[in-house]
């Protein structure tokens, strides 16, 4: 019994065998499929469309993990890029404002040449306390600074120096209290002393007006020349109001100060005055 | 129903074969699922059911391509009946064994179709065969363990009788 079972199991595989021989070297090559077989490739065709779609789309989802850690290091590269960037912008946006400030400064220097003996300085810093109005600037003694000696930019008057090292020198605005500057209208020379206000920062009065002197909205207020210390002609800052002193006997009037003092950068020490305005 | 179950599996294999394991290939060769079924199929009924088990997964798989009939139906039968002479006497359920079968499987199976194509009058170059045999051969019997515990547990409760197991 069992060889029986065996010797039919071997005329199979050898019929198996040979029939497999005969149809391999016989369907190799391009040929049309039979319908068995295009039955059998339609049979999985749903089920390969099935998986295809499943494995691409968890290989999509491998592929987003994949791609959210390497768009992370790209963010934060491309973050390091911008940041370096704006500062690399900011910087020359800075050299770009510096630019124009220094072509004023130089036109505003060839403008008063004939008349002020003008150094350049850039203010290095400011007072510590906020309630003191003064800046350090990065010119001293062995520039020729001395004590006294006015600043200015195209705008109009800075302040005066009051205390000179080698290489730098304090200097006082006048916006500070302690700061005075005589004055007088531009337009009507009357004159007057612009000191600091008390009751605004970074703001300027004119005191001791005639009570009749006529004070408009939008003048000029100029130094005076009076007193040992600011030459005379240097632009202050624009009348904004008026109003009668307690005195009852003159009048104040409110000065928008012609210089941005919270900007201040690049400035002139006025080392000799050749001539004031009006002379020669 | 047995040989049902069995055909389920093959056709799972076939779909995951034809879909899945191309992604994960590497050096151009991915895991062969339907040899390693045959194969471990093989270690539990024994090379002469094995053979035929082989020869109808080859045959599926002859049908499919629609190209070189006997091909696939040849190497498989001819590797489950190698398989079968060489671990008919082993312990089945000690993992070494599937591992071995599955190595030596691999590369009867390769050695096989390389012939199989060369008779056929397909040119696949010596290196070729190398390098796939070489890189199938480790795919298939790295990712053995992970197969052989879940099939063996269901060919035990669905598709082999107790009697048949490794006769």
């Amino acid at each position: 019994m069992f060889r029986m079972h065996e010797k039919k199991l071997g005329i199979a595989v050898v019929v198996g065998l040979l029939l497999g021989l005969v149809l391999l070297r016989t369907t190799g090559g391009e040929r049309e499929a039979t319908g068995i077989e295009r039955y059998t490739q339609a049979l999985l065709a749903p089920l390969q469309k099935g998986a295809t779609i499943v494995t691409d789309q968890i290989g999509a989802l491998g592929q987003s993990v994949v791609n959210y850690k390497q768009i992370k290091e790209e963010n934060e590269a491309l973050r390091r890029e911008n940041g370096e960037l704006r500062r690399l912008n900011s910087q020359l946006t800075q050299y770009q404002l510096e630019n124009l400030r220094l072509r004023d400064l130089l036109a505003f220097k060839q403008e008063k040449e004939k008349n002020l003996q003008l150094l350049g300085a850039r203010v290095i810093a400011r007072d510590p306390e906020s309630w003191f109005n003064a800046v350090t600037i990065d010119r001293g003694s062995e520039d020729g600074v001395a004590p006294g000696m006015v600043l200015i930019n195209n705008d109009g008057v800075i302040g005066h120096v009051t205390s000179v090292n080698p290489r730098s020198a304090h200097v006082l605005l006048i916006i500070d209290k302690e700061g005075p500057v005589p004055g007088m209208l531009q337009t009507t020379r009357e004159p007057g002393i612009v000191e600091a206000r008390n009751d605004v920062n970074s703001q300027l009065q004119m005191i001791h007006l005639r009570r009749d002197a006529a004070v408009q909205e939008g003048q000029l207020v100029i130094t005076s020349g009076l007193g040992a210390i600011y030459p005379r002609g240097l632009r202050i800052g624009y009348i904004t109001g008026s109003e009668p002193e307690p005195n009852g006997l003159t009048k104040r009037a409110m000065i928008r100060p012609a210089v941005d003092f919270q900007r201040l950068e690049e400035v002139f020490v006025i080392q000799k005055v050749i001539s004031q305005e009006g002379e020669g | 129903m047995r040989h049902l179950i069995w055909a389920v599996l093959l056709l799972f294999n076939i779909v995951l074969q034809t879909t899945v394991m191309p992604h994960v290939e590497i050096y151009g060769t991915h895991p062969n699922l339907i040899l390693m079924q045959v194969i471990l199929t093989t270690l539990l009924v024994g090379g002469q059911r094995g053979l035929l088990y082989g020869a109808g997964a080859g045959l599926f798989l002859d049908l499919l391509s629609a190209r070189y009939i006997g091909f696939h139906s040849l190497s498989f039968a001819g590797t489950s009946w190698l398989i079968g002479l060489l671990a008919s006497r082993l312990y089945k359920e000690n993992l070494f064994v599937p591992l071995i079968s599955i190595a030596t499987g691999t590369v009867i199976h390769s050695l096989l179709a390389f012939a199989l194509g060369r008779y056929a009058g397909i040119e696949i170059p010596l290196t070729t065969l190398l390098l796939t045999m070489i890189a199938e051969t480790i795919y298939n019997t790295v990712l053995m363990p992970l197969l052989y515990k879940p099939i063996y547990r269901a060919a035990n409760r669905w598709w082999i009788r107790k009697e048949e197991l490794g006769a």
